[in-house]
Parts: structure tokens; sequence; C-alpha cells
């Protein structure tokens, strides 16, 4: 039997009385690009951190590449890369010995990282800043910094938390390639975002959280099937099929501020 | 269909162009002052918080003992000046309250909290009510409190020996108070606007310095007893008493000669009031229009060959794994934190100083042999924010650790290791400073002192790592001032090295009353492996809890790129 690429067994995080996420149960496969969606406050960012560490679940279990977040969290650690909410750099490094700091954190041999290093600067158009401190980047520069430090060690799975939020077109092009690149060499990519056009375009399957709980999950065409069932059969798009699920165009018959220009 | 409200709203009544005591400016103060007391009643949810605000109280109660006795001094010395006729020692005193309000905040810039307001500058606010808020935010500075009470009390001093001179002496001390206010509030925005490039900060970092050091070694110069200084005194006593008189201490002092002098001396004071009013409008005025500050300027690329250089630190086989990868780390940080730096710089002044006092003919002895033991001291004070505040220069990347597979341990240990190889090195220089000022007396007292850091080395590093995660707090270098949320840390570890300095003295003193110092070698051994177990078993559980402590952790560190 395969060992799923992402795993979570009724997993519930409460803060104190606050339920943020309830018993969620969800697989990735490996070679999923794999887009979670909610609206704001449904649990994306807390299931995010709760997969790669940075946050403990109240109850339920999560596994990444068959390990146990818990009980073997430094195994699955070294195979995953991270793009997290606050990006997580160090201000005051430059791009390139951040870079070097993380080779070296995941246990890089030299060698490679001082060939990676100026191969990824590239990649992302840093390589022009050498002297620049990471806290004077643009937030678009300091978003494609974060993806180049996710990918150096070569993970096999990629946790993106929005990650082309703030980032310019032509980047965004190259991030993307990057990415179907890295889904075509069999790395799996679990991605949060609110640009439903790009979920759309990019990932092969999506779940979708509200309230802590999650709503629909499967292929793009299950979910279509799903959701159409009740509708003409014209193929619907992932914004018609996100706001049939968690219910947002009555919210928007129900309210309008009225002194607004 | 919901409808919230109707009309035109308030955003039609506020415009930046609002006078200071418009309507909508009051109502922005009022907004600004509820908005206060909310994060003050919020801020006691937490223990964390509650703590904070308990060694806010702390500060406050030192700080008003300290204004309390400058009141006290100033009034007995205005008091006595006056009634013995030595009005120009008034002059004096006024020089010192000067130096009160502009000069010890720069050297104690821990004592600040600083309060940022340009995010105000996103509302309405006009230009006259964003300076007002700047001024009132600065009337609750330390130096102007202990400023304003020292004048206070030169006034009472003088009223109560001359009730007469209270006449022409209060409205001089009024505009001296107003520009040493403009003036100090000035001084902290061309400084935070120089902190906030790194070029200037670092040019700002060495003028501090060399200050600093000038202060510092001009006590013992002044009374090394050389009859070289004192002739130049005396010969130039004549062209200072000149200058003073144009100066707003002067000034103050020469409007009791009435008349045409007392007009001359309060417009002076006045021209010297509106001069340290524009000095702050100017900062003020180019911070209200939205200037914007990098940190540096894009610079061009250079060779790859000198960035190939610049890595050596990162694949040299000096430091490997993840442990030399946060050494390095530590390093880069450090050489691009002046602040730090100061830090470290600090104890050899204090023992320059110290041993100056010491060499100086007839000065209360301070035995040599102390020098070693105090110098270590000093030099674990230098390194007081970076030993109960490791994460607390790591800002967003703090997550980078828990999501990286290198266990938090090894984080710590990296980190650990730097600062103990920068303590060692600051004992050295420390050591070697005393030993050129006043030579190696007793070897005994360096052994001993030696023994005691093998104690105190483990106990300051252990509470120093849980300090580091029980109480963390944001360290920004491109700010004067302590940060926000750093009070409790920074009462808690100097209650620590209270106690591990009186836990030292104690084993010394006890050794001394058993007629053999070197007992207290054993006895430090002793604690020193205590102190070792429990480091080791702290660090083994370093992971735990922070993770106990995640959530406010990455809230508390990591809200901005510093």
């Amino acid at each position: 039997m395969e060992i799923s690429a992402i795993e979570t067994q009724n997993v519930t995080r409460r803060f104190g009385e606050f339920v943020a996420v309830e018993d969620l149960s969800l697989k990735v496969a490996p070679g999923q690009f794999f887009g979670f969606l909610g609206p704001n406050g449904a649990g994306k960012s807390t299931t995010i951190k709760m997969l790669t560490g940075l946050l403990s679940p109240t109850s339920g279990s999560l596994r990444v590449l068959g390990h146990d977040m818990a009980s073997d969290g430094i195994a699955a650690k070294r195979q995953m890369g991270v793009v997290p909410e606050g990006l997580a750099l160090f201000g005051r490094l430059t791009a390139a010995e951040y870079l070097r700091f993380v080779g070296r954190m995941y246990g890089l041999e030299a060698e490679v990282i001082r060939q990676r290093v100026p191969e990824l600067l590239e990649f992302m158009h840093l390589a022009n800043e050498p002297k620049k401190l990471i806290t004077d980047f643009s937030h678009g520069m300091q978003k494609k910094l974060a993806l180049a430090a996710a990918v150096i060690h070569g993970p096999k799975v990629l946790f993106l938390d929005e990650p082309f939020e703030g980032v310019d077109a032509v980047a965004a092009v190259t991030l993307k390639n990057m990415l179907q690149g890295m889904i075509a060499r069999g790395a799996t990519i679990f991605l949060t975002s609110h640009v439903l056009e790009i979920v759309e375009r990019l990932c092969s399957h999506v779940a979708i959280i509200r309230q802590g709980r999650l709503v629909a999950n499967g292929s793009l065409e299950e979910l279509r099937q799903g959701v159409a069932s009740s509708e003409t059969g014209r193929k619907l798009t992932l914004e018609e099929i996100f706001l049939d699920v968690v219910g947002g165009q009555h919210e928007d018959e129900a309210q309008e501020l009225s002194w607004l220009a | 269909m919901a409808r919230l409200g109707a009309g035109s709203g308030a955003g039609a009544e506020t415009s930046a162009g609002a006078g200071i005591f418009s309507r909508a400016s009051r109502q922005q103060y009022a907004a600004i002052v509820r908005m206060r007391f909310d994060m003050l009643g919020h801020s006691v949810r937490t223990s964390r918080g509650a703590f904070d605000l308990v060694s806010q109280v702390v500060s406050w109660g030192v700080f008003a003992l300290w204004g309390l006795g400058l009141a006290t001094g100033f009034g007995f010395g205005a008091y006595f000046a006056v009634q013995r006729h030595h009005a120009s020692l008034l002059v004096l005193l006024l020089w010192a309250a000067l130096m009160i309000w502009q000069v010890v905040p720069v050297l104690a810039v821990s004592f600040r909290d600083s309060v940022d307001l340009s995010s105000l500058l996103r509302f309405p606010i006009g230009f006259g009510a964003y300076s007002l808020l700047f001024l009132i935010f600065g009337l609750l500075d330390v130096a102007t409190i202990l400023g304003t009470a020292a004048l206070a009390g030169l006034a009472v001093g003088a009223g109560v020996a001359d009730a007469g001179m209270l006449a022409w002496l209060l409205p001089a001390l009024a505009l001296f108070g107003i520009f040493n206010l403009l003036l100090t509030r000035a001084v902290f925005a061309w400084i935070d606007r120089w902190l906030a490039k790194r070029r200037s900060r670092e040019i700002l970092g060495v003028c501090f310095f060399l200050l600093i050091l000038g202060f510092q070694l001009m006590n013992p110069a002044l009374h090394g007893g050389g009859h070289a200084q004192a002739a130049w005194l005396g010969a130039h006593t004549q062209v200072l008493m000149a200058a003073d008189r144009w100066l707003p201490p002067g000034l103050v002092a020469s409007a009791g000669q009435g008349g045409a002098a007392l007009g001359i001396s309060l417009a002076g004071l006045l021209l010297y009031a509106v001069a340290a009013g524009s000095l702050l409008g100017l900062r003020l005025g180019k911070q209200y229009r939205g200037e914007s500050l990098s940190e540096a300027p894009a610079r061009a690329a250079s060779s790859s060959k000198a960035q190939e250089g610049r890595a050596w630190l990162d694949v040299s086989g000096l430091v490997t794994g993840p442990v030399g990868a946060i050494f390095v780390k530590e390093a880069r940080y450090l050489m691009r934190a002046y602040q730090l730096i100061y830090s470290l710089v600090a104890p050899l002044i204090l023992v320059v100083i110290f041993s100056a006092r010491h060499s100086r003919p007839g000065a209360p002895a301070v035995p040599a042999e102390y020098v070693i033991p105090m110098g270590a001291a000093y030099a674990f004070l230098g390194m007081t924010r970076m030993l109960y505040n490791s994460l607390g220069t790591d800002g967003p990347g703090l997550a980078f650790y828990f999501t990286s597979p290198v266990p938090l341990r090894t984080v710590m240990l990296g980190k650990n290791l730097f600062h103990l190889t920068l303590l060692l090195v600051e004992l050295v220089a420390v050591w070697s400073v005393a030993a050129l000022r006043v030579g190696w007396h007793d070897p005994q007292m360096l052994v001993l002192t030696l023994c005691a850091l093998v104690f105190a080395i483990p106990a300051e590093f252990t509470a120093g790592n849980i300090l580091s995660i029980q109480s963390p707090y944001a360290m920004n270098f491109s700010k004067l001032g302590r940060p926000q949320g750093a009070g409790a840390n920074s009462l808690m570890s100097l209650l620590v090295q209270v106690v591990v300095a009186g836990l030292g003295a104690a084993v010394f003193y006890g050794a001394y009353h058993l007629g053999n110092l070197w007992l207290a070698a054993p006895a430090f051994l002793v604690l020193g492996v205590i102190a070792a177990v429990a480091y080791w078993r702290v660090l083994g559980n370093v992971e735990m809890l922070a993770r106990r402590r995640i959530e406010p952790l990455l809230q508390d560190l990591a809200k901005t790129v510093s």
C-alpha cells in the first residue's frame, strides 16, 4: 500500500473554548498538487501550522511521508519545505547568507550549498542585491527568498501558505513553472491561497475547510460533479464551487453598506 | 437586506489640516488615550503581561525616588547658593539639570520605552496634533521627569532663600524647561532617524561610543590632580564664563540682574526654545509627510569572487553542522547590531574608570584584587541582553527553527556556544585592561574567580535559556530605547544576576571568615556541578518548554522582520 504524502486523522485544535480545526481527516497522495481553501478564519493556517510542526494538535494525528509529526517530526521535516505565513526570514542577513544558513540547517554539504545558492538567487531574480539585508527587501522579494529557502534541500513535500501573495506577475509565472516542474519530478505540494484562479490552474486536488471542518475534498472534477449535480451541468469554476460550498453568495445578498459611496 | 446606518459619517469631519484643539483632534486624542488604557487592561490578562506591568511600576518607583533625590539635592544646592550670595553656583546647577535632561537618557537608553507614533500617520491626523502627541509622550520620558524634578527643586530652594527672586526665576525656568523638553525630543527624533539607515547608524554608533568614552574618561582626567588641567581651566575661566552668559543656563542666571538683562535673557531663552522646536519640527515634518527610510540603498552587484570571499565563514571547516550555522548566524547579527557591540565594549570602559580611580593617589582604596571578580561581573552585565533574550533578535526567523529538522536544543546550544565564546573573549579583554592598569597583584583571586565562573557560567546560561523562552521580547536595532515588553525580562535577568553574584560573594565571605580563601574553590566547584546539571537538564527540555509556549513566542517575536 502506498504511503500518503500527507495524512491527518481526526485532528482537532482548540484555543481555549474556540475550536479552530475540528475532526479533520484528509489524505494527500504523493505527486499531488493539493489546494487547501477556505474563507478567512476557517482554519487553513492552523492546519498548515500543525502539519509543519509550528503547532501541536489538541487531539488526532498528523503524518507526513509516513512519519508521525508528534513522535518523528524531525524525520518528516528533513523531507519537507515550508513557506509559512510570516515567511520565517532572518531580517539582518543578506539573501545569500540566509540561504547558506538554511542549507547548513538541513545538513547539505558545503559544495552543494556553494552550487545551489547562486543558482537559486539567479532563478528568483535576487542575485543583483548581494549586500541588501532581507529586512530591506520588498514583500514580493521576501516571498521569493522564502520559496528559495524552502526548496534548497530538494524537499519531497512542500507546504506553501499563500505563496503568490505580493509576488509580481513575471515572478509568479516563474514560480508556477518551478512548482509544476517539482510535481512532474514526483514532489507533493500542499498550498493555501485566496486566489482561486491560481489554485484552479495549478492544483489537481482541492479541499475546502469552513469553520474548522472539512466540507469538500477531492479532485477538481469530482468537486465539479458534486456541485453541478443540482445545476445545469455546465462546467463550474472553482470560485462557483467554493461559493456554493461555503455559502458565500447568500451572505453577499444579505448585506450592503448603504452609506458607502 | 441589512443596512448599516446612513449619512456621510465622521470621516467628512476629520481632516489633516484640523487645528490641534479642533473637535476632530480632540476625538483623536480621546481615542488614543482609550486605546492605551485598553492595551494596558489587556496586557494584564496574561501572567507575563502582569509581570511586565509590575516591572514597570518598580521602574517608575525607582525613577520617582531618583526624581525626589534630585529635587532635594537641587533644592538644597539652590538654597545655599542664594543664601550665601553665590548666584554663579546656580549656573552650575542649571548645567547639571541640562546634562541630566539631555545626556543621561542617551547614555541610559535601556530605561526609555520607545513608543512609535508613526503608525498613527495612516489616520487623518493633523500635523499639529501629531506634534503635540509626540511632545506629550515626551513628558512621560524619564529624562523629562528627572529634569523637571531638578528644576522644581531648584525653584523651591531658591524661593525659600529669597522669595523675591521667584518673579524672574520662574518664567526663566519655565522657558528653560520648555527648551530642554523640545531639545531632548529633537535629539531622540534625529537619533531615531539616523538609526533607521545602516550607514548613518554605524557612524552614529562610533560617535556614541566616543561620547561615552569621553564622558567616562572625563572624570578621572579632571580629578587626576594634574596642575596642567587646573592651570588651563584658570586661564580660560573668563572665556568660558563669557560664553556661558549666552548659553541657556547662563541666560537663566543672568535674568536675575533685572531690567534690560531680564528681557534679553527671556528673549534669548525663547529663541533657544524656538530653535530646538524648529529642529524637532523639521524632523516631525518629514515623518509626517511619509518619509520612508530604507536600511540600505540598493548597491551595484559585487563580483561573484567577492561574494565567495564573504561566504568563507559559512563553508569553512571552523564550525560545522547546524551548531556551526547558528554560530555564524549569531556572529553576523552581532556585527550588524551596534547596540550589542556597545554593550560588549561598555564593561571595558567601566574597568578603565574603575582602575583609574584606584590608581589615583589618595582616592578611596579599591583593592586591586577585586578588579578581577568585578571585571567578570561587568563582563556578564555586558552580555545580559544576549544571554537572557537569545531569541529576541531572530524575529520571524524563529518560526524557521520550528519547521527545520534541527531540534531547538541544538539551536540553543549553538547560541550558547557563541555567547560563551564572546564571554571568554570579553573576560580576557577585561582582565587584560585591568592588568595593564593595576597589574597582577593577586593570582589567588584570579584562580578563585575562575572557579566562581565554573558556577556562574552554567547558572547564568541556564537562567538565560529559560527566560529567553518564557519572557522574550523582539529587539529592534533601528530604534533607540527599550523595546515593548522588555521590562519583565530585564527585571528577572537583573534578579538572577544579583542572586548569582550574591552567592559568589557569600562563598568568598564564608571562606574569608574561616581564615582560608582557598576554601572557596571547592565550594564553587560543587556549585558548578549543580549548575552544570541544571544547564543540561534545561537544555534537554528546551524543546518541550518552547513547544508549550510556541504560540506566544511566535506572537511576541515573529510579528515583523526586524
